[in-house]
């Protein structure tokens, strides 16, 4: 009787006992040599597995940079302060990389044409001509951009979203989740941009909206670096040529040639 | 060779690459056929690691069967004995191969420790027990089950890399769209059926 419960316990329990020494000898004799450094950049990594690296995860970004076959400022996410600590793993000078921000290229003064009283998203309003705003081009207001921000980093403020940049991590779902594509990324610590993107000239721009670029070519006369281009009837400004000298600024008679600054 | 031994080569290889194939006809292995079929590289070495698992469960599971199990009237303990070996025979191997063979490691590596206890392999072994096969039949079944799900795996992540890049109604993209496709490949496969009359 004893030995039909013991026989079941020591068979089972033998092929663990037998498994479990033969696995830990053979992590001793097999062992193999891990960069400790990999580990520890691994460790200050956010672990979002985005690929703004290019690597095709954390993990093999951790193995580039430690053995120095990668920059330690390529993360987004994890920005200034990761880069700094992965300088200070592996003894290196760090560059602060260059972030991106992010803003929304609208401050719409428009009329309304028609009262919208469906679907409360942009996705939906879009759908009926364009919104029921004057421009066709302008910021709906429904924030699709505020519900697809996972970070909270977007509030609506005069019916248009302000991207808070000390909480975005530049992951872009936001320009993905405007239908009009209003929310762009821009480059350096700080700027100036144009808050409109009316393709529509002066004449009809005017009349859709007080805030809107009649292409009046100020601006780009205003500028000396040649930075300044009205492109389909809108001024783009190019951010490698500008030396955000600021005379652009000035001149704009419609007042939306914007500021943005990476630290508020 | 006798006649009576090539017949059962064929029946055993081609019954279990086509007619009872793994995943199409006995939906076993289903969470990898699905999770790493997205590509055709990524289905390839999911497929080799999964042969040579099952080749190994296989052996390892009709020894353990055969010479600790039967002797002591313990049948009924074989999923838990079979798991157990399984597993810790292929940690042994791995651990073996990282530092032996880094290039095959870094092929199959990430496949193994997924494929270990997948469901699929435990079929293998205990289809084996059911079938009362040897130990050279227990392997053949068991590296024939792997060519199986190769064969199936690899035809369908050859048909998911190009609906990726066709025109599917919105509500269909991704899963629903592939688990139709796989439910036409079975279907197609279920032809197979009666080759032995």
């Amino acid at each position: 009787m004893l030995e039909n419960i013991m026989m079941p316990i020591y068979i089972v329990g033998g092929i663990g006992l037998f498994f479990a020494l033969a696995l830990t000898i053979a992590g001793r004799v097999f062992e193999v040599e891990v960069n400790e450094d990999v580990q520890r950049v691994r460790d200050v990594l956010p672990g979002a597995n985005c690929g703004a690296c290019g690597y095709a995860g954390c993990d093999l970004y951790a193995q580039a940079v430690a053995e120095r076959k990668a920059e330690p400022n390529l993360c987004t996410p994890g920005g200034p302060s990761t880069a700094e600590k992965i300088g200070e793993i592996l003894g290196l000078d760090v560059d602060a990389p260059d972030m991106p921000v992010l803003k929304t290229l609208c401050c719409p003064d428009t009329k309304q044409v028609f009262e919208y009283s469906g679907i409360q998203t942009c996705q939906a309003a879009v759908m009926n001509y364009m919104g029921e705003g004057t421009c066709t081009y302008a910021c709906l207001g429904f924030g699709d951009c505020v519900a697809a921000c996972q970070y909270g980093a977007i509030k609506m403020q005069d019916n248009i979203p302000i991207i808070d940049p000390e909480l975005c991590t530049r992951c872009g779902l936001c320009v993905k989740a405007c239908p009009k594509n209003l929310i762009q990324y821009l480059d350096g610590d700080f700027g100036y941009y144009v808050a409109c993107v009316n393709k529509e000239i002066g004449r009809v721009t005017n009349r859709s909206c007080k805030n809107g670029c009649i292409a009046c070519m100020l601006c780009v006369k205003a500028c000396e670096y040649d930075a300044i281009h009205v492109i389909d009837n809108v001024a783009i400004i190019d951010q490698e040529k500008c030396t955000r000298c600021g005379k652009c600024y000035d001149v704009c008679p419609k007042d939306i040639i914007k500021m943005f600054c990476a630290k508020h | 060779m006798s006649s009576e031994t090539f017949k059962l080569i064929i029946y055993i290889s081609f019954g279990t690459i086509l007619m009872n194939n793994f995943v199409l006809s006995n939906f076993l292995g289903i969470c990898p056929f699905l999770g790493v079929s997205k590509r055709l590289d990524s289905a390839m070495g999911m497929s080799v690691a999964v042969i040579f698992v099952m080749i190994i469960a296989s052996i390892i599971t009709n020894l353990a069967y055969n010479y600790l199990l039967l002797p002591n009237d313990l049948e009924y303990l074989q999923t838990i004995t079979f798991i157990l070996v399984i597993a810790g025979f292929v940690q042994l191997i791995e651990l073996f191969m990282k530092k032996t063979l880094p290039g095959l490691y870094m092929t199959l590596g990430i496949y193994l420790p997924l494929i270990t206890t997948n469901c699929a392999i435990l079929g293998v072994a205990l289809i084996n027990v059911q079938e009362d096969y040897n130990l050279w039949q227990s392997t053949l079944y068991g590296a024939s089950a792997g060519v199986g799900f190769m064969l199936a795996t690899i035809i369908f992540a050859g048909i998911r890399e190009r609906l990726d890049s066709s025109d599917i109604p919105k509500f269909f993209k991704g899963l629903p769209i592939a688990l139709i496709t796989a439910a036409f490949l079975s279907l197609a496969f279920s032809g197979f059926k009666g080759i032995f009359g």
